[in-house]
C-alpha cells in the first residue's frame, strides 16, 4: 500500500511538474513587442495539404504587413495551432488561444466541420474569428465571425453553366466529397437542377482520402449522365482523373467542376475539355500574390481557398490599425470598414462584408482546360466569363445581404439578427 | 489570470468527460475483458441524442437522461453481439458497428444534417460543476462495483468463460450488465460533450477517438479505476501540453506540427515500453478463505 | 442469391460490367492481401494487433519513391531494394520497441504500436510534406480485355503479388524456417523445447511481414497515389481482411482479401432493382444501387456477416 502510494505520489508530482514546464512559456509571456494573432488550421490530418497552403498564404500577408510597418507600430506575429483535422483539437486550440494567449483575433479553419464549433467557442468568448469555410450555418453563429469567401448558398452557378453550355442535357450526375462542403454542393445542385427541369440521375458522395474510386466512377458512368457536376479536393482529383482515363473515359467535356483548379495535373491530356468554375483569384492584386507564392514556395497554391486567407489577414491588420486598439470588440467593429475599403486578391477583389459578416456576393470564373491551362470559357454568346452571385430580389435589386456594409451593425441590429441563436 | 483559470477549468472539464469514457471502457475491457474498439459509439449516440432532443425542445436535463437511456440500449445490443467471439474478433465487430452508426449519421441528412452536424444552443447551468460532479460519482460507483461481488465475477469472465459458467454464473447476463452500465456512463459523457463544444458532427465520431481513449486506459493501468483517471490526465497533458512547447526557431509551423504528433506517438510508445502495466497497475486482491 | 440472378444473362443487370468488377476486385484483393499477410503473421507469432504495420507499408512506398525519383533508379530495382530495406527496418522495430514487451499483456504492445503508427505517419509528413507524390511513370489508357480496362501497373501488381504468394507458400511448406514458423505459431513452448530458435523465427517473421507490407504499399501507391495518410484509409480494411480470414491464417487472409475486394466492388456495382421489382415481375423502380457514400460500410457488413457465422474467421484452425 505504501509503495503504491509513493509511486502514485511521485507520478502526480511528475505530471504536475511536466505540465508547469509545458505551460511556463505562456505564464511568463510578455505582452511586449509583437502583436499576436491566433491561427487554427489543419496542418496534419486529412486536409493537411490545403491547410499548409492556407498557412503559407497567411504568412505572405504577415510579411507584407510587417514590411509596411506592422500593426499599431508593432510587428505582427502568428501563434499557429494545428487542429489535426479533429473538431476536438480545434476547440481545444481555440480555448488556448483565447484564454492563455489572449489573442483578440483568430484566423483559420478551412474545414466547415471545424469552423463551426471553433467559431461558436470564439464567438462566445468575444474573439474575432475570420474563416473561409463554406457551410451556410456559419452565417448565424454570431457577430464575431467573419468569412472572406462565399458560403454554399451562393454557389448555384454551375448548374446554370451546364444548362447554358449543353441545352440538350437531361441527366446529370454528381460526384462530390462526403463532407460538409460536398454535401452542401450536392444538395444545392440537385435542387437547382430540379428547378431547371433536369434529372439528377446519380449522386456520388465519395470518401475523402480513399484512393480507389473505380467502383464509384463505374457506377457514375453506368448511369449514363449527359453531364457530371463535381467538386473535389486536388488530392482526390488527380486520382479520379487518372482512373477515369484508365477506364477509357476520354471525353472530359462531360465534367463540370465547382473547383476547376483542383484538376491541374502534370498531364494535360487528363483534363482537356473539362469545364467549370474556379473561385476567382482575380482581384487586381491577384497576380502579384500568386507570383509571391510561387517565388517563395516553388509552385502555386493547390486550392483556391488559400488566397481568401491572405485577404483575411490584411483585413484584420487594417481593422486593428483603424480601431487603434487590441480590444476585440473594437476590432470587430472596424472589420466592416476595413473590408469595405480593401482591394483583395480573391474573388474579384471586393471583399466587403454584409451585415452577417459574410461576403456580400460571390464571383466565380467560367473556365476550361486547353492544353493544361485554364482559359476563360464563354457561354450564350457572352463576352464575360465571370459569374456573379448576387443576393437580389425578383427584379434584380440587391437585398440587404447583397450590400457591403460601411460600418458595423448596431447592437440592436445584432440582437435582432442573432436572436434565435443566442 | 481569470482567463487562465478559465482555460484550466475548460481542460478539467474536457478531461473529466474523457475520463468517464475511459472508465466506461475500462469496465468493459479492463474488468470484463470485452475488447471494445467501438467505444466512440457511446460518445456519438449520446451527443447526437442530446442534440436532437434539444432541437426538438426537450429540457436539457431530460435530454441527458434520454441520451444515457439510449446508450444503455446500445450497450445491451452490443453485448448481444459478443456471443462466442473472442478478444480482437469482437473488437473489430464493435468497431464495424460504431463505424456504421457514424456513416448513417453522415449520410442520412434528415437525421442530423449529415456532415454539417448539429449545433447545441442551450447550455446546462453550472455545466462545469455538473461534469466534475458526474465524474466523481462515476469514479465512486466504479470503485464500488470493481470491489464488489459483481466485479469479482466479471474479472473471472475476463480470464475465460468456463470458470464462471462452472460456478453457475450466467455469463451472458453479466456481460449485458457490464455493457449496459458502460453504455450509460459513455452516454452521459457523450451528452455532456455535446454541451461542451455546443456542437456535434460525424467528425467527432471517428475511430481515432476510440484509440485515444484506449491509450488513456492502458497508459493509466487497466482494471484500476484511479489509474484510468491518471491515464486520461497523462494523455491530455501530452496533447494539450505539447501545444505549449517553445517555438523552435528555424522550423516551419507545418513541420513543427507534424513533429508534435511524432512526439506524442513516441511518448506513448515509451510509456508502454517502460511501464507496461500502466501508471497504476491493477490491485491484486486477496480474499481470506 | 440475388447476385446470381443479377449476373445471369437473363438478369436485369444490363449496365453492370462484370469483367471490370472482377478486375477491380482482384486488384483490391491483391493490394490488401499482401499487406494483410504480414499483419496476420505478427498476430500469430507475437500475439498482438500491430497498428503500425500499415504505416510500414506507407514508409516502404516512400523509400521506393526516393529511390525511383530522387535517385532516379529503375522502378523494379527501387522496389526490390526498398522491400529488402524495409524487411530490416521491421527487425529494427522489433528489437527497438517490441522486444521489451515479449511477456507483457497483449494490450501493451498494441498501444505501443498505436504510438509508433502516429510517430511514423507524422514523421513521414515531417520529412516529405503532406502533399501527394507519384512514382515516375507515364499514365496510359488501360488495355481492353473482355470489355473491361486493366492498366499496365495493375497487370504488374497481379503478377508480382502472385509470385510473392507462391514464393511465400513454397517457403512455408518446404523450407526449414517455414516449418519452424508453423511450429512456433502452433505451440511456442513446444517449438523451443524442440530447439527451434524462436527469436530467430520472430526476426524472420518481422522481416517477411514488413517486407510484404512495404511491397503492398508500393503497389498500392503505384496503382493510385502516395501521401502520408495512405495508412489511415488502409488500416481498417486490412484488419478486417485479417479477421475475416482468421487471425494467424495466411491463406485465410488471402481469402479474406478476395472477399473484401469483391464485396466492395460488387456491392457498389450491383443493380438491386431486379430484386425490388419482384425478380422481374414488376417494374417499380428503374435502377437501384447502393449509394456510394455507404461503400465503406460494405466491409463492415462483410465482417459482421462472417463473424456471426464463423467467430474465428474463415480459416479452419488458428494456424498458419
Amino acid at each position: 500500500m505504501t509503495k503504491r502510494f509513493k509511486s502514485l505520489r511521485s507520478l502526480s508530482i511528475l505530471s504536475a511538474l511536466v505540465s508547469v514546464l509545458f505551460m511556463s512559456p505562456a505564464l511568463f509571456a510578455q505582452s511586449g513587442e509583437p502583436v499576436k494573432i491566433g491561427v487554427i488550421i489543419g496542418l496534419t490530418g486529412p486536409n493537411a495539404v490545403a491547410g499548409n497552403d492556407c498557412l503559407k498564404a497567411m504568412q505572405i500577408a504577415v510579411e507584407e504587413i510587417n514590411q509596411a510597418g506592422g500593426v499599431l507600430g508593432r510587428p505582427l506575429e502568428l501563434i499557429v495551432e494545428d487542429n489535426e483535422g479533429r473538431p476536438k483539437a480545434g476547440v481545444e486550440a481555440a480555448n488556448k488561444l483565447a484564454d492563455v494567449d489572449k489573442v483578440p483575433v483568430v484566423v483559420g479553419a478551412y474545414s466547415s466541420g471545424i469552423a463551426l464549433p471553433v467559431g461558436q467557442a470564439l464567438n462566445k468568448k468575444k474573439v474575432v474569428f475570420v474563416t473561409d469555410a463554406t457551410t451556410n450555418k456559419l452565417k448565424t453563429v454570431g457577430p464575431y465571425l467573419f468569412n472572406t469567401a462565399g458560403i454554399a448558398e451562393q454557389a448555384v452557378a454551375l448548374v446554370d453553366f451546364v444548362k447554358a453550355d449543353k441545352p440538350d442535357a437531361k441527366n446529370l450526375g454528381g460526384l462530390f466529397m462526403n463532407n460538409p462542403i460536398g454535401q452542401d454542393r450536392a444538395a444545392v445542385s440537385e435542387q437547382r437542377a430540379k428547378e431547371l427541369g433536369l434529372e439528377w440521375a446519380s449522386n456520388m458522395l465519395y470518401q475523402v482520402g480513399a484512393k480507389d474510386f473505380r467502383a464509384e466512377l463505374q457506377q457514375l458512368m453506368d448511369s449514363k449522365p449527359d453531364a457530371i457536376l463535381t467538386d473535389i479536393y486536388d488530392n482526390d482529383a488527380q486520382i479520379i482523373q487518372r482512373q477515369l482515363f484508365e477506364m477509357g473515359v476520354t471525353d472530359m467535356s462531360l465534367f463540370y467542376s465547382y473547383n476547376l483548379s483542383a484538376f491541374a495535373t502534370l498531364d494535360p491530356k487528363l483534363m482537356e475539355g473539362m469545364k467549370g468554375l474556379s473561385y476567382v483569384t482575380a482581384g487586381p492584386r491577384a497576380q502579384q500574390f500568386t507570383d509571391s507564392f510561387v517565388a517563395q514556395h516553388g509552385k502555386t497554391y493547390t486550392d483556391a481557398w488559400a488566397p481568401p486567407f491572405y485577404d483575411a489577414m490584411w483585413i484584420v491588420a487594417k481593422a486593428i490599425n483603424m480601431a487603434h486598439s487590441l480590444d476585440s470588440t473594437a476590432i470587430r467593429n472596424a472589420m466592416w470598414p476595413a473590408a469595405y475599403h480593401h482591394l483583395g486578391v480573391s474573388g474579384q477583389g471586393d471583399k466587403g462584408f454584409n451585415q452577417w459578416g459574410m461576403q456580400h456576393g460571390d464571383q466565380n470564373a467560367q473556365l476550361t482546360y486547353v492544353n493544361g491551362e485554364m482559359t476563360p470559357y464563354y457561354t450564350g454568346g457572352s463576352s464575360n466569363n465571370i459569374i456573379e452571385f448576387k443576393y437580389a430580389d425578383a427584379e434584380g435589386n440587391p437585398t440587404d445581404q447583397g450590400i457591403p456594409r460601411h460600418w458595423a451593425p448596431t447592437e440592436e441590429e445584432f440582437k435582432s439578427m442573432y436572436s434565435d441563436t443566442q | 489570470m481569470e482567463q487562465l483559470l478559465g482555460f484550466f477549468l475548460y481542460l478539467i472539464t474536457v478531461t473529466c468527460i474523457f475520463a468517464m469514457l475511459a472508465m466506461s471502457l475500462d469496465l468493459q475491457v479492463g474488468s470484463c475483458g470485452l475488447v471494445n474498439f467501438g467505444q466512440v459509439v457511446f460518445l456519438c449516440v449520446g451527443a447526437y441524442t442530446t442534440a436532437i432532443a434539444l432541437d426538438k425542445g426537450i429540457n436539457p436535463f431530460l435530454s441527458v437522461v434520454l441520451a444515457m437511456f439510449v446508450c444503455t440500449l446500445v450497450g445491451l445490443v452490443l453485448s448481444l453481439t459478443v456471443r462466442n467471439l473472442s478478444g480482437t474478433y469482437w473488437g473489430i465487430l464493435s468497431l464495424s458497428l460504431a463505424e456504421v452508426v457514424r456513416l448513417v449519421m453522415l449520410n442520412e441528412r434528415w437525421i442530423a444534417d449529415g456532415a454539417n452536424g448539429l449545433s447545441v444552443i442551450t447550455t446546462l447551468p453550472y455545466f462545469n460543476v455538473i461534469v466534475i460532479g458526474c465524474t466523481i460519482f462515476v469514479y465512486g460507483l466504479l470503485r464500488i462495483l470493481v470491489g464488489s461481488p459483481f466485479g469479482r465475477v466479471i474479472r473471472m469472465i475476463r480470464e475465460g468463460d468456463r470458470l464462471p459458467q462452472a460456478l453457475g454464473k450466467n455469463v451472458l447476463v453479466f456481460k449485458m450488465e457490464t455493457m449496459a452500465i458502460g453504455g450509460a456512463i459513455g452516454g452521459l459523457a457523450g451528452a455532456l460533450y455535446a454541451f461542451l463544444n455546443s456542437y456535434i458532427s460525424p467528425d467527432d465520431c471517428l475511430p481515432i477517438e476510440t484509440f485515444i481513449i484506449w491509450a488513456m486506459v492502458i497508459l493509466g493501468g487497466r482494471g484500476n479505476v484511479t489509474g484510468i483517471i491518471l491515464g486520461t490526465v497523462i494523455i491530455q497533458i501530452l496533447f494539450v501540453g505539447s501545444r505549449f512547447l517553445p517555438n523552435i526557431v528555424g522550423i516551419e509551423p507545418d513541420t513543427l506540427s507534424a513533429l508534435r504528433m511524432v512526439l506524442i506517438g513516441a511518448l506513448i510508445m515509451l510509456v508502454m515500453m517502460f511501464r507496461p502495466e500502466g501508471a497504476l497497475p491493477e490491485r491484486k486482491r486477496s480474499y481470506s478463505i | 442469391m440475388p447476385a446470381v440472378i443479377a449476373l445471369s444473362p437473363l438478369g436485369h443487370n444490363k449496365t453492370m460490367n462484370v469483367a471490370q468488377v472482377i478486375f477491380n476486385s482482384v486488384i483490391t484483393a491483391a493490394e490488401l492481401g499482401i499487406i494483410a499477410i504480414g499483419l496476420t503473421l505478427t498476430f500469430s507469432i507475437l500475439k498482438f494487433a500491430n497498428f503500425a504495420h500499415v504505416e510500414t507499408a506507407v514508409l516502404g512506398a516512400y523509400v521506393a519513391y526516393v529511390f525511383n525519383t530522387t535517385l532516379d533508379w529503375n522502378f523494379t530495382i527501387a522496389i526490390i531494394v526498398a522491400v529488402l530495406i524495409m524487411g530490416f527496418v521491421g527487425i529494427v522495430i522489433d528489437r527497438g520497441v517490441f522486444r521489451i514487451m515479449r511477456n507483457k499483456p497483449d494490450v501493451t504492445p498494441m498501444i505501443a504500436s498505436l504510438g509508433l503508427a502516429i510517430a511514423i505517419r507524422h514523421g513521414i509528413q515531417a520529412i516529405w510534406g503532406p502533399q501527394h507524390v507519384r512514382f515516375d511513370f507515364e499514365i496510359h489508357q488501360g488495355l481492353k480485355l473482355f470489355g473491361a480496362f486493366i492498366t499496365r501497373p495493375q497487370i504488374g501488381i497481379i503478377v508480382i503479388v502472385v509470385i510473392a504468394m507462391i514464393a511465400f507458400h513454397v517457403m512455408l511448406k518446404f523450407t526449414r524456417i517455414g516449418k519452424a514458423m508453423r511450429a512456433t505459431a502452433t505451440n511456442p513452448e513446444l517449438a523451443q523445447a524442440c530447439s527451434i530458435d524462436t527469436e530467430k523465427v520472430v526476426r524472420f517473421v518481422w522481416f517477411i511481414g514488413t517486407g510484404f507490407a512495404a511491397l503492398g504499399g508500393i503497389l498500392f501507391a503505384w496503382d493510385t497515389q502516395l501521401d502520408p495518410y495512405l495508412g489511415f484509409n488502409l488500416v481498417i480494411p486490412v484488419f478486417c481482411v485479417v479477421l475475416i480470414g482468421g487471425i494467424g491464417s495466411v491463406y485465410g487472409a488471402i481469402v479474406g482479401a478476395l472477399i473484401v475486394g469483391f464485396a466492395q466492388n460488387l456491392g457498389v456495382a450491383l443493380d438491386f432493382s431486379f430484386v425490388l421489382n419482384g425478380f422481374g415481375l414488376f417494374d417499380f423502380v428503374d435502377q437501384v444501387r447502393l449509394p456510394v457514400a455507404y461503400k465503406p460500410a460494405i466491409i463492415y457488413a462483410a465482417v459482421i456477416l462472417v463473424l456471426m457465422f464463423r467467430p474465428h474467421g474463415l480459416a479452419k484452425r488458428e494456424m498458419l
